[in-house]
C-alpha cells in the first residue's frame, strides 16, 4: 500500500487533484475516447455479427485509427485520474474488473484486426463471417459493455 | 428564473417515482451505466458518418452507413430514458444549475443540425454518394457541426458535477 499513496502523492497525482481544471477535463477526454473506441468498435462488431451485411467491411478499416486514437485517449487520461485517486480506485475490486475487461476488450479488437482486416484476404469482402470472427466480435461488444458497467461504479465504491 | 426551477425541483423530488428511484440505491447508478452505453451508441454511430463526409474512408458509400445509424437512435432513446431519470430523482442538481441548460442547448442545437441534415436536401445529396465520391461542402459543415455539437454535449455532462452547483 506504500506504492498506492506514494502514487496518490507524486506530482501528477498532485496536480490532477487539486487543479480546478485537470479532473473534469481529463473526465471529458475519457467520455470522449470511449465514444470513439466503443462505438467505432460497436459498428464493427455489429456488422461482422450480422447486422448490415451489405455494408462493404473493407473501408471502414479507415475507421480503426479513429478507434485507436479513442483507446490511447482513454489509456492517457485514465492513467492521469488513476494517479490523483489510487488509494480510491487500487483498494476497489471493481476497478481490476474493469482493467480486465479493458485487456479483454482490447485482445479482442487486436485479434479481430489480424484476423478480418487483413487487406490481402479476400474475406474482408465477404457478407458474413463464422467462428472466431464472431465470437470475437461478441467478446468485444461484451468486454467494453461490461467495463463501461465497472468504469461506472468505481464511482460509488460499492464493494470497497 | 432559478427560484422556478428550484420550485419545479421541490416539487419534482416529491412525487412517488422521484422517492422510488432514490429509495432503491441501485437505479440511480443503473441509469449512470446505461447512459454511458447509450452515449457510446449515439456518438459512435453519429460519428461513423460524419467522418464519412469529411472525408475519412471515403470509399464507404453512405446508404449502409446511414442505414447504421438505427443503433445511434435505440442509443439516444437509452440516453433519454436514463437521462430524464436522473433529472426526476435528483431535480435540484440539474434544473437550477446552468451547465444542465448548457448541456440542453447543445443537444438541442445537435438537433437543429440533423433537421438541417434533412430538410436542406443535404441529405438528398450524399445518399447517393458511392465509393470514392465528396460529399458536397454543405454536408461537411454538417458533419463537423455534429461532432463539434455531441463533444460538447459530453462536455457539459461531465462539468455538471464540477460547474454551477456540484454534486
Amino acid at each position: 500500500m506504500e506504492l498506492v499513496n506514494a502514487i496518490e502523492q507524486s506530482a501528477v497525482g498532485a496536480l490532477v487533484r487539486e487543479s480546478l481544471w485537470v479532473y473534469p477535463t481529463l473526465l471529458t477526454l475519457h467520455g470522449v475516447g470511449l465514444a470513439l473506441l466503443v462505438g467505432i468498435s460497436c459498428a464493427v462488431d455489429v456488422r461482422i455479427l450480422g447486422f448490415a451485411s451489405d455494408v462493404p467491411l473493407r473501408p471502414m478499416a479507415r475507421f480503426l485509427p479513429v478507434m485507436y486514437l479513442g483507446f490511447w485517449l482513454n489509456a492517457l487520461s485514465g492513467l492521469g485520474l488513476l494517479c490523483a485517486e489510487a488509494s480510491k480506485m487500487l483498494r476497489d475490486p471493481v476497478f481490476f474488473v474493469k482493467m480486465a475487461c479493458i485487456l479483454a476488450g482490447t485482445g479482442a479488437i487486436v485479434r479481430l484486426n489480424t484476423l478480418v482486416f487483413r487487406p490481402q484476404d479476400a474475406r474482408l469482402d465477404r457478407d458474413t463471417f463464422h467462428g472466431s470472427a464472431r465470437a470475437l466480435a461478441l467478446a468485444s461488444l461484451a468486454a467494453w459493455t461490461l467495463a463501461i458497467v465497472t468504469g461506472r461504479l468505481t464511482a460509488y465504491g460499492f464493494f470497497r | 428564473m432559478k427560484q422556478t426551477m428550484e420550485a419545479v425541483s421541490v416539487w419534482l423530488s416529491s412525487t412517488a417515482l422521484s422517492e422510488y428511484i432514490i429509495d432503491h440505491r441501485w437505479i440511480f447508478p443503473g441509469c449512470e451505466i446505461f447512459h454511458f452505453v447509450g452515449m457510446a451508441m449515439l456518438v459512435g454511430f453519429a460519428l461513423t458518418l460524419d467522418l464519412r463526409m469529411l472525408g475519412v474512408a471515403k470509399n464507404m458509400s453512405i446508404v449502409p452507413l446511414h442505414r447504421m445509424l438505427a443503433f445511434g437512435l435505440v442509443g439516444f432513446g437509452i440516453t433519454a430514458v436514463t437521462g430524464l431519470g436522473f433529472v426526476v430523482a435528483a431535480p435540484s442538481q440539474y434544473l437550477p444549475n446552468g451547465v444542465f441548460w448548457f448541456k440542453m442547448l447543445f443537444l438541442a442545437l445537435a438537433g437543429l443540425n440533423i433537421g438541417v441534415f434533412y430538410t436542406s436536401g443535404i441529405y438528398q445529396a450524399v445518399e447517393t454518394l458511392g465509393p470514392g465520391e465528396d460529399a458536397p461542402a454543405g454536408a461537411k459543415l454538417v458533419g463537423f457541426f455534429s461532432l463539434f455539437l455531441w463533444a460538447g454535449v459530453l462536455f457539459w455532462g461531465r462539468m455538471l458535477a464540477f460547474l454551477g452547483i456540484a454534486f
